[in-house]
C-alpha cells in the first residue's frame, strides 16, 4: 500500500472534506456570498427611511440612487477580508479540539492527502464559490436596479472607475485583474489557516496578534536597515535599475508582488505541514 | 500484535506511565482497568497514535502507530469517551466515513444499530448521549478493524443497550480481531473481557488470561470467611472472598474483588503473575 499518496484515496478524501465544509462553513459562505443582496436591502432600506424625503419622494414617484460602485467596492473589501480571516479557523479549526480532532487525525488518509486537500479547499475551491457567489449577487443587483452602476464583475481594477483608483494619485498598481486581489486574499487565508490550527482558542484575534509581532519586528528590522543605508548610493542604484528595464517594470513589480505572496504562502504550507505531523490529542 | 516495549509518558512533570512493557495479543479482548487518572486514556491514545511515547515505543504489526500511516490507520478504530454529534444522519455519517475502512460494511452498521433499536434516519445533534454512543459502538464494529480501542464504551448506555453491546461484540467482531476496552463498569463486562490489564499508578499490576487468574487465585462467593483472603467483601448472603488457589478447583472470575485484591496486594499479585 502507498501511505505516501494515493490518487483514489485523495479523491475519496476530497470529496469528503468538501463535504464536512459545506456543514462547517456552508452557511457562512452562502451569507457573505450574498451580502450584496443583503447591504442593497439595508441601503434602500435605511436610505428610504432616514433620508428625510420619504413621503415627498413616494408622492413624485422619485426613486433613490442604489449604491455606487465606490460603496459596493468598499463593501465588498471589507466582506471579503472578513471572510479571508473568519472561515480557514471555521472550516479547519476543529482539528484542534480533542474529540473532532481525535477523528480527523486517525481517519485512513496520509498527511500528504489531507494536508493537499486542506490548501486545495481552503485556497481554491472555498475562495471560488465565495467569489462566484458574491459577483453572481453582486450582477444581480445592478441587474435588479440600474442605478447602481457597473456590476463588480466587469471592473478593471486598474481602470478608471477601478478599485485602485481609489488610491489616489500614488503610484499605479501594476498587477492586474482579479490575480492580485485574489493572491492577496489566499495569503490572508493561508496565515489565518496556520493560525487556526496552531491556537486551540482564540484562533482569529490570536492570528491577528501573531501577525502584528511580526510585523512590528519586521518594522524594526526594516527601519535598522534603512538606518544604515547610504541612501544616494541605493537610490541612484535604483533609478539605474528602473531606468534600465522601464520597458518591462510591469513584469518586474508583478513578479515581485507574485514572489512576495509565493514566499509567504510557502512559509504557510510548511508551518501548517508540521503542525498537521506534530499534533497530538 | 501490539508490542509495548519500556512505555513512558507523562503530561508535562507529572508521569504518567512508566516502563510498561507488555503484548496484546490477536483474538482477545482486553479489559482495561485501573482507578481514575492512572493513564487507561492516555494509553489507549498512544496506542492509536494520538500521543507519541515520550520513552519507548509501542509497535502495531511492525508499525509506529504514531506516524499514523494509512495502512495502519485503516485496521484500527478508536472509540473515544466522549464523541462528536455531527448535524447529519447517523446512516450518512457513517456512510462518508465508512469508505476510508477497507472493510467498513453499510449493512452491518444498519444491522447492528437495529440490534441497538437505535434510529439510522435520526440527526446525531438531536440524539441522546446514549443513542449518539450507540452510533458510534456500531460504526466502530462496522469497521471490520483488527484493532479496536474502546474508552467506556458503555458510559451512556442503559440496561438492556449494555447486554445488546456485549452480543455486538461477540458476534460481530473477527476472530483475530484485538480489542482493548477501558472500563470503570467492570460489571457490564466481565463476561467478555479475558485477558485483564490492571494499570496502577505508572505501572502494570496484572496482565493475564482469566484462566491463568484462575488457576493463581480462587474467587470464593461463600458464606464462611477464609483466612488467607487477599480481599473479602460482604454480598447479600454471604461474602466474595479472593485468595491463592491452593487446590487447583475452578470458580468464576469477579472482576472488582480481583481488582481490589491487586490494589491491596499489589507485590505479591506482581510476583504471582510474574509481571516485571
Amino acid at each position: 500500500m502507498n501511505n505516501s499518496f494515493s490518487t483514489h484515496r485523495f479523491w475519496n478524501y476530497f470529496l469528503f472534506d468538501l463535504k464536512t465544509l459545506r456543514g462547517n462553513i456552508g452557511m457562512m459562505v452562502l451569507l457573505m456570498g450574498l451580502a450584496p443582496i443583503i447591504f442593497y436591502v439595508f441601503y434602500m432600506l435605511f436610505g428610504n427611511l432616514f433620508d428625510g424625503d420619504f413621503f415627498s419622494k413616494l408622492l413624485t414617484e422619485q426613486r433613490m440612487k442604489g449604491p455606487s460602485l465606490g460603496a459596493r467596492i468598499g463593501v465588498f473589501v471589507a466582506v471579503t477580508f472578513i471572510f479571508s480571516i473568519l472561515f480557514p479557523s471555521r472550516a479547519y479549526g476543529f482539528i484542534t479540539e480533542k474529540k473532532a480532532g481525535s477523528s480527523w487525525l486517525l481517519l485512513p488518509a496520509s498527511r500528504s492527502e489531507k494536508f493537499i486537500s486542506m490548501l486545495l479547499c481552503t485556497l481554491v475551491a472555498v475562495p471560488a464559490v465565495f467569489f462566484l457567489l458574491y459577483f453572481c449577487s453582486d450582477w444581480f443587483v445592478c441587474f435588479f436596479d440600474r442605478t447602481c452602476g457597473y456590476p463588480l464583475l466587469t471592473m478593471n481594477l486598474n481602470g478608471e472607475n477601478g478599485l485602485f483608483s481609489f488610491i489616489g494619485d500614488g503610484p499605479v498598481l501594476v498587477a492586474n485583474g482579479f490575480w492580485i486581489l485574489y493572491v492577496f486574499v489566499a495569503q490572508n487565508i493561508a496565515a489565518f489557516l496556520l493560525g487556526g490550527l496552531l491556537f486551540r482558542k482564540w484562533k482569529v484575534v490570536g492570528t491577528i496578534a501573531a501577525l502584528f509581532g511580526l510585523n512590528t519586528l519586521a518594522t524594526v528590522f526594516m527601519s535598522m536597515l534603512i538606518g544604515n543605508v547610504d541612501f544616494e548610493h541605493v537610490g541612484e542604484k535604483i533609478t539605474q535599475w528602473v531606468c534600465a528595464h522601464a520597458a518591462s517594470i510591469n513584469f518586474w513589480l508583478h513578479g515581485l508582488i507574485n514572489l512576495k505572496v509565493g514566499l509567504i504562502l510557502a512559509a504557510c504550507g510548511i508551518g501548517i505541514w508540521f503542525r498537521l505531523k506534530s499534533i497530538k490529542h | 500484535m501490539i508490542t509495548i516495549d519500556n512505555l513512558a509518558f507523562s503530561y508535562g512533570s507529572n508521569p504518567v506511565l512508566k516502563n510498561i512493557t507488555t503484548r496484546l495479543e490477536e483474538g482477545r479482548i482486553y479489559g482495561l482497568l485501573g482507578e481514575n487518572g492512572v493513564g487507561k486514556t492516555t494509553l489507549l491514545t498512544l496506542l492509536c497514535g494520538l500521543k507519541k511515547p515520550l520513552v519507548g515505543s509501542i509497535s502495531t504489526d511492525g508499525e509506529d502507530p504514531y506516524r499514523r500511516l494509512p495502512s495502519l490507520l485503516q485496521k484500527q478504530y478508536y472509540l473515544p469517551d466522549e464523541v462528536v454529534a455531527f448535524p447529519l444522519t447517523a446512516e450518512k455519517w457513517a456512510r462518508g466515513n465508512g469508505r476510508f475502512w477497507p472493510n467498513y460494511s453499510q449493512e452491518k452498521f444498519l444491522t447492528i444499530l437495529k440490534e441497538f433499536e437505535a434510529e439510522p434516519g435520526q440527526k446525531m445533534t438531536r440524539m441522546s448521549a446514549g443513542q449518539l454512543k450507540k452510533s458510534y459502538v456500531s460504526f466502530a464494529l462496522a469497521t471490520g478493524c483488527k484493532y479496536l480501542f474502546m474508552d467506556e464504551p458503555t458510559n451512556g448506555l442503559d440496561i438492556p443497550s449494555k447486554a445488546q453491546f456485549r452480543s455486538a461484540i461477540m458476534k460481530h467482531t473477527a476472530e483475530d480481531s484485538t480489542i482493548v476496552i477501558s472500563t470503570h463498569q467492570v460489571r457490564d463486562l466481565e463476561n467478555i473481557i479475558d485477558p485483564i490489564i490492571i494499570l496502577d499508578r505508572q505501572d502494570v499490576l496484572l496482565n493475564t488470561s482469566v484462566e491463568e487468574i484462575t488457576k493463581r487465585l480462587f474467587f470464593d462467593y461463600g458464606t464462611t470467611l477464609h483466612p488467607d483472603a487477599l480481599y473479602t467483601e460482604q454480598l447479600p448472603g454471604g461474602f466474595i472472598q479472593v485468595y491463592p488457589n491452593t487446590t487447583g478447583a475452578e470458580s468464576k472470575v469477579h472482576v472488582e474483588a480481583l481488582f481490589n485484591a491487586a490494589h491491596a496486594h499489589k507485590e505479591l499479585i506482581k510476583t504471582m503473575f510474574n509481571v516485571k
